[in-house]
């Protein structure tokens, strides 16, 4: 069911980018996946990108703006108002888990990523639903 | 259930059989794998040498799958292999040997810590989780060596949390000497160890 969606994965950590690729590619059958290796012009490449995302995972602990400021960025725009927006964390932090749900995100899935629950949940979130799977 | 009985008595398993079950886990069509895994299942502890062989193929997904399946089977057999797959390359069969021996309790404790040395990095992970929920101290040792030489940040905070859940009193000085650590994450799971550890350390984590 995954490979006709657009994903795009912001991410400054070359081994959680790692693996998202094989849980992605290897294990759901996505195709079209892209990953920006840091924050910076990401509204330039975002619009500079062959398709428009379906949902966009963003870390939340990047430079130079960190995934707020993305997500504010994303949502000033009509053409971006829309895309599922999904916060990929670490942080067991209450005062940050409490922001991400107040900030407008879809969902948020926390870190490490696992095999066993990652599909599952991105499936939930293409079905429409809003997916809570932190601390 | 009467559909079920039917497809198995049109398919006659045969070792052929059986090795064409096992290339159709290659597909990328996650409809062909998952038909092909229920007919593996039903073929039960016959397919088994043939998916212990399939996962130790190249393919990354024939592998996965494999494990997958053979998590299902009720075999002795995929013991050994299952714990040889903890040290894998491929990070998919290693973290489905992470679960899969996890649910053999504190048998697999020593096992999961040898594995800390031998690991994919982004397996690791997942083995730290495990030995955290596990609840044997035989772990703690593993895991403060683990700590004190860990490069990776994302094991450091979580050989922390494991620490923490397995109320390892002897760590504190360890886990104390990342207060200043390089990443914010870490950081945190010393605040709330030490929280968890110092304050209440009779409290059930």
């Amino acid at each position: 069911m995954f490979k006709d969606f657009v994903f795009l994965y912001v991410e400054d950590d070359p081994l959680s980018r790692e693996v998202m690729n094989v849980i992605m590619r290897n294990a759901m059958g996505v195709e079209a996946l892209t990953m920006f290796h840091d924050s910076a012009n990401f509204i330039e490449r975002l619009r500079a990108l062959p398709q428009k995302p379906d949902i966009i995972l963003l870390d939340i602990h990047m430079k130079p703006d960190d995934g707020f400021a993305l997500l504010k960025m994303l949502r000033r725009l009509p053409e971006f108002q829309y895309v599922r927006v999904i916060a990929l964390t670490a942080s067991v932090m209450n005062e940050e888990v409490e922001q991400l749900r107040t900030s407008g995100f879809d969902g948020a899935i926390a870190k490490p990523l696992s095999i066993h629950t990652f599909p599952d949940l991105m499936e939930r979130i293409l079905r429409g639903e809003t997916v809570w799977h932190i601390a | 259930m009467a559909y079920r009985v039917m497809e198995k008595a049109m398919v006659m398993i045969t070792p052929e059989t059986i090795s064409a079950l096992i290339q159709a886990l290659d597909s990328s069509d996650s409809l062909v794998r998952q038909n092909s895994g229920y007919m593996l299942l039903d073929a039960g502890t016959e397919a088994v040498p043939a998916l212990i062989e399939a996962m130790r193929t190249p393919s990354r997904r024939m592998c996965w799958e494999a494990a997958r399946l053979l998590s299902r089977i009720d075999d002795p057999r995929w013991f050994a292999p299952m714990i040889e797959a903890l040290s894998s390359d491929n990070i998919l069969l290693g973290q489905v040997a992470v679960k899969t021996l996890a649910g053999f309790g504190r048998r697999v404790t020593l096992a999961l810590s040898a594995a800390l040395d031998t690991s994919h990095p982004l397996v690791r992970p997942h083995i730290i989780e495990a030995l955290g929920t596990l609840g044997d101290f035989r772990a703690i040792r593993p895991l403060m060596m683990l700590l004190y030489n860990e490069r990776n940040s994302t094991c450091r905070y979580l050989a922390i949390e494991a620490l923490t859940k397995l109320h390892a009193l002897e760590a504190v000085e360890l886990i104390k000497s990342f207060s200043d650590d390089e990443n914010h994450h870490v950081r945190e799971r010393v605040q709330i160890a030490l929280r968890r550890l110092l304050d209440d350390p009779s409290s059930p984590q």
